[in-house]
């Protein structure tokens, strides 16, 4: 640190403390900052359910204690989401996922239990989709503010 | 203070600051958003390539092959939503990034201190 050459004019202090203020990190941001919780749920979640969709060829009732695990820790990671402040991206996502009647995670669930086994080739794909879908939430969790820095 | 010589200097000092920070960081943001939207589009191309060979050769159901071009579909919206989220943050950073120059140059003009 140097010390200011005497005589040189010194603006206003409360100018720079506001600016001090202001270059806080997380001040004013307009999308939540990152969440390690966030991050963590998405992808160990992502592991669990790509295991069960390869049982999928199986009949849904021998799971069903494992459906309705997963979807509980499902929608609990939709409602941490749904909770954080300006995270209206991450918690879309999410609903869209989810969805019974859509054609990801939650739409897989509603067909394996109202058509039974599904075919072994679908499955494979389906999957794919789903890995994808779940690397889009934690790829937004990991591109917000406070992020550790990727390699 | 407008018309202050040291704050007519300090503030093209910052203007050339920001000018320099904004070229850094902006430019590996728009990079990054162009690679993401390259990377979607090649996977659905492959994707639809190898369903309908499948659905060719009967390895897939009418119902199979429906089913995951609507999943492909919502997964793009979910791309997008990521694309979208993403730029709202890039926007923080750089906002932040601005007010930090503001400040740093603030006090190595006015005050003569150094980061």
């Amino acid at each position: 640190m140097t010390r200011r050459p005497v005589g040189r004019p010194v603006p206003g202090l409360a100018l720079l403390a506001l600016l001090v203020l202001a270059a806080a990190p997380g001040c004013r941001t307009v999308i939540s900052p990152y969440s390690h919780t966030a991050y963590l749920q998405a992808t160990s979640l992502k592991a669990r359910s790509l295991r069960l969709m390869d049982r999928a060829s199986s009949s849904a009732t021998e799971s069903s204690r494992d459906l309705e695990s997963i979807r509980t820790d499902l929608d609990a990671a939709h409602e941490y989401a749904r909770g954080r402040p300006k995270n209206g991206f991450s918690t879309a996502q999410w609903e869209r996922l989810l969805d019974p009647n859509g054609h990801l995670l939650g739409g897989f669930f509603t067909r394996w239990e109202t058509e039974g086994p599904l075919d072994a080739t679908f499955i494979v794909e389906a999957k794919r989709l789903v890995s994808d879908a779940f690397d889009t939430i934690s790829g937004l969790e990991s591109g917000k503010v406070g992020a550790p820095p990727t390699e | 203070m407008d018309s202050d010589p040291a704050f007519a200097r300090f503030f093209d000092l910052l203007k050339s600051a920001v000018r320099e920070r904004l070229a850094r960081d902006w430019q590996g943001a728009r990079d990054g958003l162009f690679q993401i939207g390259d990377a979607f589009l090649d996977r659905s191309r492959s994707d639809l390539a190898r369903w309908t060979g499948l659905l060719s050769v009967g390895a897939l159901t009418r119902t199979d092959f429906d089913w995951l071009v609507q999943g492909r579909r919502e997964l793009a919206e979910m791309e997008a939503l990521r694309n979208a989220g993403i730029t709202l943050a890039q926007a923080d950073r750089l906002r932040a990034a601005v007010v930090e120059t503001v400040v740093s140059t603030a006090f190595a003009h006015f005050l003569g201190w150094k980061a």
